[in-house]
């Protein structure tokens, strides 16, 4: 089995993962991860990304499939010989010994010389911001200070690639940003590649350069951010990252890459055709933010159809309604125009437009 | 009630509490600790109370070649055994960390010597060894013998505390070690071994102590050529009852004490960190 190096550090090639005879917790896989490219696994629990990212680093054996490092065959090798740099969910650190001995286990385990070790642990330290923590014990110093010990640690023996556990999980809001913020910066100055698993869309979308989404253990859609934010390829991706509203409708029509919606009796819209067929179901998905109060002077969409006015809640830098489209469909939408704020009430009828560009007609989730 | 008048009596319900508790630990210990007193008498006899006091009983002893044979022998015995059963329960602690089927009837199997009666063993294991002599192999009256039931029963001590110790390793320290690149023997080495190193220790000093004191096995496959100290004993008490038991009686306890007082040492130091 080949593979195609290029670019790539990392390839899974048609990869699945079953334990015993149960269904299988990963399914056909295959991706590849550039080098230097911080890559995100995103999804719920359950949904396969940790299981990926183990069988990445060795802990859990690949059913069938290969996972290729370099353009050489990795998933019969021990964890121990991958040279992969890890930072588990809960650090583990080692509680027995100091802070610079865990920064300096992976190269006393490598048997480096004494001199060349101290040198390499006090630089590393020095980088991650704990220069003078060194005899300190895991249990002596903070939570984001056992956070940047379990990164000097996965880094001290300049690893090519950095897995990441959910590394953020146990710390508080402001502590986790501060974190995500260095670990961009040791990304961007290691220069490593980073593989990094999260099931907080925001975290996600803050750090990546890529996010891969994940869902009952299929990948629904590799992309950067912002791909994954505006042209969402499923259902899952459009709900799972940010805001989305859910319309069910059936395909009158397709038309190159646009088609014809129809939504409920006499309304009918125009959107991306990502997975519509003429005479079946569809699921269309549109953003709060993307649907505008459409009023006699408002430039012409290329959707216009009626709402009934719900509910309005303030929120100080936006307005949000709840309106009933067509009659049938329950949607959210984001009014930042504050001249129009004034312009709603509940039980009022209005017209609600959106561009075609920011709708998608995708597949129907069972 | 007022807080000074319940706390007063709280006080006064205390001090028959601390009775109470006093002579129940007085009722319990005074068997045994009745030798020692016997152990310092003038006379020849066990006589309680002493009509004066000697040390004579304790210079007979260091210099008796046989009760120094004994004690030499029950310390073989004891060492041996130590270093069997700690190596042998700890790598079993350490296998039935794994999930596998039959694990639990596992566990259970290597816990039973406890709960078999030490006659039932001392008869089985005399039988085994009379058949293995009648085979060639002849280890009865050996040091190895003893050292080898001596092991059986005490296994079970060491599993428990190295598992009790081991609750605390997490899996994931040993895959981050895996991670960073440790072999499988550094694994154990530099991870494992400190973090379980006083529940090794614990079950060792349980181990050495039970050997030490064993006496029903020791009985069966003692010969001339190993009598440990508690069959020694038992031999002085149906021949020659003489107040030097009661010096060897009091030697046990005090080495007793002194284990149990080491393994609290550990167990401080170990909860200190």
């Amino acid at each position: 089995m080949t593979s195609n190096p290029a670019d790539s550090h990392v390839e899974f090639v048609d990869v699945h993962k079953r334990y015993g005879a149960s269904e299988p917790v990963v399914k056909k896989l295959d991706l590849a991860v550039r080098r230097g490219e911080f890559l995100t696994f995103l999804g719920p629990s359950g949904s396969g990304k940790t299981t990926t990212l183990f069988m990445l680093a060795g802990f859990e054996s690949v059913t069938s499939g290969n996972i290729f490092m370099d353009g050489r065959e990795v998933q019969d090798s021990p964890p121990a010989k991958r040279n992969i740099g890890m930072v588990f969910q809960n650090y583990a650190l080692f509680p027995h010994m100091s802070v610079a001995e865990n920064i300096a286990f992976p190269l006393r385990v490598r048997r480096l010389p004494r001199a060349e070790i101290e040198d390499k642990v006090t630089r590393v330290m020095e980088r991650v911001r704990l220069s003078g923590l060194g005899e300190r014990h895991p249990s002596q110093i903070s939570g984001g200070q056992q956070q940047r010990v379990a990164l000097a640690r996965a880094l001290v023996f300049e690893p090519k690639l950095v897995l990441m556990d959910e590394p953020l999980g146990a710390l508080d809001k402001r502590l986790r940003d501060q974190m995500q913020f260095e670990i961009k910066r040791l990304h961007r100055e290691f220069g490593v590649t980073i593989v990094y698993v999260t099931h907080d869309q925001s975290e996600a979308m803050t750090m990546s350069d890529r996010i891969v989404v994940f869902h009952d253990g299929t990948i629904q859609q590799v992309g950067s951010p912002q791909e994954i934010y505006e042209r969402p390829q499923t259902s899952f991706v459009a709900q799972f990252v940010g805001e989305n509203n859910q319309i069910r409708g059936t395909v009158l029509s397709t038309d190159g890459r646009s088609c014809v919606v129809d939504i409920a009796r006499d309304a009918t819209v125009r959107a991306q055709a990502i997975h519509a067929k003429p005479g079946r179901q569809t699921m269309l998905a549109i953003r709060p933010e993307n649907i505008f109060l459409r009023t006699p002077n408002s430039p012409v969409t290329d959707n216009s159809v009626t709402a009934i006015v719900q509910e309005i809640t303030y929120l100080g830098d936006q307005m949000r309604m709840r309106a009933l489209l067509a009659g049938e469909a329950e949607i959210t939408v984001r009014l930042s125009d504050r001249a129009q704020w004034s312009q709603v009430r509940p039980g009022e009828e209005v017209m609600l437009g959106w561009s075609e560009g920011d709708c998608a007609a995708l597949d129907v989730p069972d | 009630m007022t807080t000074v008048a319940r706390r007063s009596r709280l006080a006064g319900g205390r001090v028959w509490l601390w009775l109470a508790a006093g002579l129940a630990m007085l009722f319990l210990a005074a068997p045994t600790l009745i030798v020692v007193p016997l152990s310092l008498t003038s006379s020849r006899f066990l006589t309680f109370p002493p009509p004066g006091w000697s040390s004579q009983w304790y210079a007979r002893l260091f210099e008796s070649l046989d009760w120094t044979n004994a004690a030499l022998s029950s310390l073989q015995v004891g060492l041996g055994t130590t270093v069997c059963a700690s190596i042998l329960g700890t790598c079993a602690a350490l296998g039935l960390r794994s999930d596998f089927p039959g694990k639990e009837i596992l566990r259970a199997f290597m816990l039973s010597p406890l709960l078999v009666p030490g006659i039932v063993l001392a008869i089985a294991y005399y039988t085994f060894f009379s058949v293995m002599s009648l085979q060639g192999i002849r280890l009865l009256d050996s040091s190895i013998s003893l050292i080898i039931a001596h092991t059986t029963i005490t296994i079970p001590f060491v599993v428990v505390t190295v598992t009790a110790s081991l609750a605390n390793v997490d899996q994931s320290l040993m895959r981050a070690a895996e991670s960073l690149g440790a072999s499988p023997s550094q694994i154990f080495w530099r991870v494992t071994f400190p973090l379980i190193r006083s529940g090794i220790a614990t079950g060792a000093l349980f181990t050495f102590l039970t050997s030490f004191d064993e006496l029903i096995i020791a009985l069966f496959l003692s010969g001339s050529n190993v009598r440990t100290l508690p069959v020694r004993m038992w031999d002085g008490i149906r021949f020659e009852v003489e107040p030097t038991l009661a010096a060897v009686a009091t030697l046990l306890i005090l080495v007793s004490l002194a284990v149990l007082a080491t393994a609290e040492l550990l167990k401080k130091n170990n909860d200190r960190r």
